[in-house]
């Protein structure tokens, strides 16, 4: 077989939109029949990101597949329809689209920030291979796609990292032969995300702060926008971290056991996608553990759901430092502990990211805030305004999101030191703390609900009338 | 307090602010029009007026509007400024669309396209934009019956005891930073916007709209990107059968961005090689197909063995450039090495 150059990445089109919805809705139907028979219902600010779900079981399949069949098409069409087939019936039983439909209509709204940007994503997306280390090691050249049988692991690092994502562009790219899917998926996690924080912070904290919230986040001057088009990881990572750590907040606010398996499952395609994800895991370990005791909860209670959802966290996730302790005898290889090969590598973080010292500690603040001084004060001035404030909701998403960023800082400094792009989490949080204090004011309340603008400017009209 | 005649002058320069607005932010953005479909200054050239003066009287007249919108009745109400609204709201999403459109259009192609075929400059489209925006907003607080001055009045009326002056002190810092935030977040957005379309300005940015409009394809892209390594690429393409070419340049392995042309490589594929132990493997065999960006050095003089205590990348070129001055260069940058043809060994 001869492969032509020109076959392969072509801008986004018509036809591979279709390819990539029909993807999604496939993720969105396994994803359902996952949450329905082993979590529970989700809550609603989650509905959207059921799919997400559905994309870790798709993954983890192909990921199955590429040890016996090549990645090229057609074997993720054969995952993609086995799993549809035995999820579909849940799906039209549940009538789930409805679900999802009221879910799209609540946050119809955000699509018309994203208008005056849509012009450069469309260009963005449609490039082909074109940074660093997407070209490197994040996108696999055709002929990796049909000539590389099964997979490929020899002791190097790029062979050993968890590859969720990367896996999953790989099934677009064998889909489509074009990384403009790709790239529309790492933007579709995000903007999955951005809808989940978006309901998330609506329900619990009012109107005015999702919407800042959301507006602050998709144009901080870090241009997440930007690198959400990109074959990078890092904004995916973060975006399940925090999708992850919002339903451990409604845990913490609700006490169902299902937000916390939710939470646990997000947090394992995190660490299925990256490394680093498992500092954030460890802190979200910590802080369940002492909220455990706390509130006296008695996890045992719930020994079906939990047992479901290890399951869960190591087929969507976990499975990647399970295939790693199998085959070099370290599950973070080459990390930390070394190899059971006859040649070890071994990496060290700190080389190429600051340290985190007391001298670089406002060096370290600042890139947290893209260097954008009116950011910084913001943040510095809504901490107190966050702990004065009447509602117990924001203390306590203040706490958890303080005691979280200590438990990443005191793990991370060990083994890592700061980079922008590996620390996307923070950046969010920053947001999030600066968006807290608009919680329940006055003003919040004028703008809750828009119809009543519209009630006044009907009201208007037809007094002029 | 403030007396009923204060609150009635108050009320007659709300009006007066009203017509005055209406008529300036007209003139404001017929003038700014104008402008954009001639040059800046065409008024001020032609008919000794300057639109800034326009543009000043439009924002101040708006200000006045919202400092003194404050009727107790709420029965005036402007039949005049509800159709400027109107007209002004529809303007400003007409003139706001066809500005993203016209400067995408321009980004796309070349500086003047749009001018060349409508006379129309779009990058001076922002000025009655901002214009009308403004209108928007000015009509917004009348509808909204917002003012300042019923704020700070409402705010400054006396309290009874400290709690609650203490609750409406509260009430305010919270207010203020909310109005803060808000003010920042908007700016930001316009700023971000703004800047998204700027990013890696130059040929990049305008490549990659080309690409995204189908007006260049891959084979133009990797031309124009990888210059020293596109023949590579298009020479794997003719091949039949599956190559495996091989490089020990440092250039192609970690150094330059002509090395991640691998993930263009169709019908060929780079033999992993990174460290000493994997190199090895390859310096054993008896013809290899060599990829280098890096060409021959003759003044550089190794030994047939070179040393391997030299730090890797060191290494890695100085074996390179002994494979490549032993080889045939069969394409640009790719090399052909056969150890019968010299008998040679590093």
């Amino acid at each position: 077989m001869r492969l032509i150059l020109g076959d392969f990445f072509a801008p986004l089109n018509f036809t591979n939109l279709l390819v990539f919805f029909a993807f999604i809705f496939c993720c969105e139907i396994i994803g359902f029949w996952l949450v329905n028979n082993f979590i529970g219902k989700p809550r609603f600010f989650l509905r959207g990101a059921v799919w997400l779900i559905g994309l870790g079981m798709v993954v983890f399949t192909y990921f199955l597949s590429h040890y016996f069949v090549s990645f090229a098409f057609p074997s993720i069409l054969f995952v993609l329809l086995i799993l549809s087939v035995l999820s579909i019936n849940t799906y039209i039983k549940s009538k789930a689209w409805k679900s999802l439909f009221i879910f799209l209509k609540n946050n119809a709204v955000l699509s018309v920030f994203i208008l005056p940007v849509l012009p450069m994503l469309f260009v963005k997306i449609s490039l082909p291979p074109y940074m660093w280390d997407e070209m490197a090691y994040h996108y696999v050249s055709p002929y990796t796609l049909y000539f590389e049988r099964v997979w490929n692991i020899g002791n190097g690092l790029y062979e050993n990292l968890p590859r969720l994502l990367e896996t999953a562009y790989i099934a677009l790219f064998s889909l489509a032969k074009s990384y403009s899917l790709a790239r529309l998926l790492h933007f579709s996690i995000f903007m999955t995300f951005l809808a989940s924080a978006y309901t998330f912070l609506k329900e619990r904290f009012g109107l005015v702060v999702a919407i800042i919230f959301f507006l602050l986040v998709i144009f901080h001057p870090e241009n997440f926008l930007l690198w959400s088009t990109f074959g990078y990881i890092d904004i995916a990572v973060a975006s399940f971290i925090l999708i992850g750590f919002l339903a451990f907040l409604d845990f913490l606010f609700t006490n169902t056991i299902e937000s916390l398996v939710f939470s646990f499952v997000f947090f394992s395609l995190s660490i299925g996608t990256k490394y680093s994800a498992l500092i954030q895991f460890i802190s979200i370990l910590l802080i369940l553990m002492f909220i455990l005791i706390k509130r006296k909860i008695r996890i045992t209670r719930y020994n079906k759901k939990l047992i479901f959802g290890v399951i869960l966290f190591f087929v969507l996730g976990g499975y990647w430092y399970l295939r790693n302790f199998v085959n070099t005898g370290n599950p973070i290889y080459p990390f930390l502990f070394g190899c059971k090969l006859d040649e070890c590598i071994s990496t060290n973080l700190g080389r190429w990211t600051t340290a985190f010292t007391i001298s670089n500690f406002l060096n370290i603040f600042s890139r947290v805030f893209h260097n954008n001084k009116l950011l910084q004060h913001l943040f510095l001035i809504s901490i107190p305004l966050s702990i004065l404030h009447r509602s117990i909701k924001v203390k306590i998403t203040l706490f958890t999101i303080f005691a979280f960023i200590v438990a990443d800082f005191l793990i991370v400094k060990w083994v890592s030191g700061y980079e922008t792009r590996f620390f996307y989490h923070w950046q969010f949080f920053s947001v999030l703390i600066i968006s807290l204090p608009l919680t329940d004011l006055p003003i919040t309340n004028i703008l809750k609900s828009s119809h009543k603008i519209i009630y006044r400017l009907k009201n208007h009209v037809n007094q002029k009338v | 307090m403030l007396t009923k005649k204060f609150k009635r002058y108050i009320w007659l320069l709300h009006k007066v602010s009203i017509i005055v607005f209406i008529l300036f932010s007209s003139f404001s953005i017929l003038v700014s029009l104008l402008e954009s479909f001639t040059y800046v200054g065409f008024f001020l050239k032609h008919f000794h007026l300057s639109l800034k003066v326009f543009i000043y009287v439009n924002f101040l007249s708006g200000i006045l509007i919202f400092l003194t919108g404050w009727n107790n009745e709420g029965k005036y109400k402007s039949k005049t400024m509800w159709v400027f609204s109107k007209i002004n709201l529809l303007f400003f999403l007409f003139i706001s669309v066809v500005t993203i459109i016209t400067n995408f259009i321009e980004k796309v192609n070349y500086p003047n396209f749009v001018y060349t075929y409508v006379h129309l400059q779009p990058q001076l489209l922002y000025k009655p934009i901002i214009i009308s925006g403004f209108g928007v907003l000015v009509s917004l607080s009348i509808v909204f019956r917002a003012s300042l001055l019923k704020w700070l009045y409402r705010f400054s009326k006396p309290r009874i005891n400290y709690l609650s002056l203490l609750t409406k002190t509260r009430h305010f810092v919270y207010y203020i930073f909310t109005v803060i935030l808000v003010i920042f977040t908007l700016s930001n957005s316009a700023t971000h916007i703004k800047s998204f379309y700027e990013i890696e300005k130059g040929f990049k940015q305008e490549n990659e709209a080309k690409y995204a409009l189908r007006q260049i394809d891959i084979y133009q892209w990797i031309e124009e990107y990888f210059p020293l390594t596109k023949d590579v690429i298009f020479w794997c393409e003719k091949q039949e059968k599956p190559v495996e070419l091989v490089s020990f340049d440092p250039q192609i392995i970690w150094n330059s961005y002509e090395g991640l042309s691998r993930v263009f490589l169709t019908n060929c594929n780079y033999a992993n090689i990174g460290s000493l132990n994997k190199s090895s493997e390859y310096l054993k065999k008896e013809t290899l197909l060599l990829v280098s960006i890096t060409p021959c050095d003759p003044n550089i003089k190794v030994g047939n063995n070179v040393e391997l205590e030299l730090d890797v990348m060191e290494y890695f070129k100085l074996v390179n450039n002994n494979y490549i001055c032993n080889s045939k260069e069969i394409i640009p940058g790719l090399y052909l090495y056969s150890k019968d043809e010299n008998d040679r060994r590093i």
